[in-house]
């Protein structure tokens, strides 16, 4: 009964709190549930949800977060176990590549701070997809592009430059 | 230093240079030197998931007006090898588990020599290289001692120390360990050779190894177990007529173990034969695959030594000339028109897939070897 799940709400750093199912965050962020599981002692007792302070995540990351949390760790919206994922055969199309594919195609500030995220709630799907989308970025871009795309300064020499430049470069 | 990359923490930044794709990485280390040294650090190497590629030495697609009978008239000395890397675990339908490597800077005219072999090394190491050894000169046919060897990292080849005398063409090759073994083939005066050397890719350095027991022309070298096991050929004097025989050489007590007879059958031609990776060891106990009769044939590690069929070929496959095994059962094969099948075999009922082949990438498989990267 959905009345009846537990929920929690997680207060962003700017202040704003999501709520989302504790059974859902619980499987999806080993941070969190290393809260709730120090905090359940003390619930037992009380009827009051637990409202979980997550210092180091905004609002408008925490929502992306929380958005794909709910698509990926929700056993009832999820088709087959999520961790399927990794088993599909070459070609296969998982029901959530698209949404995945979707879920990172965004500017790189916000690509960045879903790392971050990723990485401070120890949701490690969500951290190999945003790695891997950044790492992805460098498709179809020049050097130049690249440096500009991530805001890296050209540390080499010319001299330099011309050596590593002396090198075929290729690409599918 | 600068961070790697502007916003995330060193570690974070690692992770998602880990996820570059190889195809990339020539650009990605000359993006900045902070970039260039993680890509290059041993601890990078270590941690990138490894991916098994194949590289082929394939015909060159027909040049202007393509079409059958200008393709088959274009046979013989119009031929042109280029290498071709090909993913076969990328995803159908999206042309993007092709591409053409550059050609060896050093090679006449930008083409591959004919009947060269190519070998892979430094799976695990810093980087993984490509080796394209010997073969004729595209031009004027004459056999070749060269050594080209790509570095994947780099996106740059460099010519390493030719192959010492003699000449030798057709001879059987395969990387084990970080070197690379040939052996038999013949010689400029088309006699079979006993012969066989070693070439350790990060000292460009040959060493003559000791000599087989038998001639064998047109053998098959392959590495099993950490051995380099030179399979079939035939002596001078039977032109032409295989044995099935196998001798092996164990890098670790530098010598040939004794000959087995029959390992495939007499009269067989052993070009299709294909070692096991390493990697599909579990539950597994296949060493070889090879094409026989239309099929896939496989041969265990124990077991009597027999060969089992492992699957027919489907019929617009029979012209297939390359089987290529890239683990976890399955099984690659090359050379039907405009077609890749692959096989999986680790399961109850063997199955087949296939990949439709871009045209471009549809040509001749004269050569090909795994490439982990």
């Amino acid at each position: 009964m959905a009345s009846e799940k537990k929920v929690v709400f997680l207060r962003s750093s700017d202040g704003e709190a999501f709520e989302v199912s504790e059974e859902v965050i619980s499987a999806a962020s080993v941070t969190i549930k290393g809260m709730i599981d120090e905090e359940s002692p003390s619930r037992a007792d009380t009827a009051a949800t637990t409202t979980l302070a997550i210092p180091n995540v905004t609002a408008a990351t925490l929502s992306r977060v929380l958005h794909y949390v709910n698509k990926h760790f929700d056993a009832a919206a999820v088709v087959g176990r999520p961790d399927d994922y990794i088993f599909c055969a070459p070609g296969d199309e998982h029901p959530l590549a698209r949404f995945d594919d979707d879920f990172v195609d965004v500017d790189n500030d916000t690509l960045i701070d879903l790392v971050h995220a990723a990485e401070y709630l120890h949701i490690k799907k969500l951290f190999d997809l945003t790695c891997k989308a950044v790492a992805d970025k460098l498709k179809g871009r020049t050097i130049d592009q690249i440096r500009e795309t991530f805001g890296i300064v050209n540390d080499y020499t010319v001299e330099e430059e011309v050596e590593v430049y002396r090198e075929n470069s290729w690409a599918f | 230093m600068a961070d790697l990359i502007p916003g995330l923490p060193e570690d974070m930044a690692r992770e998602c240079l880990l996820r570059v794709g190889f195809q990339h990485l020539p650009t990605a280390r000359r993006v900045s030197r902070g970039w260039k040294a993680e890509l290059e650090s041993p601890s990078h190497h270590r941690s990138r998931r490894r991916h098994a590629l194949l590289a082929l030495a394939q015909a060159r697609p027909p040049l202007a007006g393509s079409g059958p009978a200008r393709k088959y008239a274009a046979s013989g000395a119009g031929y042109s090898f280029r290498l071709v890397l090909h993913d076969p675990a990328a995803a159908a339908g999206d042309g993007g588990s092709w591409a053409p490597l550059p050609a060896p800077a050093h090679a006449p005219l930008a083409r591959l020599p004919l009947f060269c072999q190519l070998a892979a090394v430094g799976e695990g190491g810093p980087a993984a290289k490509l080796l394209v050894l010997g073969g004729w000169d595209p031009e004027t046919w004459a056999p070749t001692a060269s050594v080209h060897v790509y570095d994947f990292l780099s996106g740059a080849w460099r010519r390493g120390a030719d192959m010492p005398p003699p000449r030798r063409s057709f001879f059987a090759c395969a990387a084990v360990g970080g070197k690379v073994f040939v052996a038999g083939g013949h010689d400029e005066e088309k006699n079979a050779l006993r012969s066989a050397a070693a070439y350790d890719v990060e000292a460009d350095a040959w060493t003559p190894l000791p000599d087989m027991a038998r001639e064998r022309d047109e053998p098959r070298g392959v590495c099993v177990g950490g051995r380099f096991v030179v399979v079939g050929g035939y002596p001078t004097v039977a032109q032409g007529r295989f044995a099935g025989s196998v001798e092996a050489f164990d890098p670790a007590t530098s010598s040939w173990g004794p000959v087995q007879e029959r390992v495939i059958e007499d009269g067989a031609c052993p070009r299709t034969c294909w070692a096991a990776p390493d990697a599909a060891a579990a539950g597994s106990r296949m060493y070889m695959y090879m094409l026989r009769d239309g099929c896939v044939v496989a041969r265990d590690a124990e077991g009597g030594g027999r060969w089992r069929t492992l699957a027919c070929l489907p019929e617009d496959a029979r012209g297939a000339t390359t089987v290529a095994a890239i683990g976890d059962g399955r099984v690659v094969v090359l050379g039907a028109e405009q077609t890749v099948y692959v096989l999986s075999h680790n399961q109850a009922t063997p199955s087949w897939t296939r990949v439709a082949a871009p045209l471009e990438f549809a040509g001749h498989v004269q050569a090909a070897c795994c490439v982990q990267i």
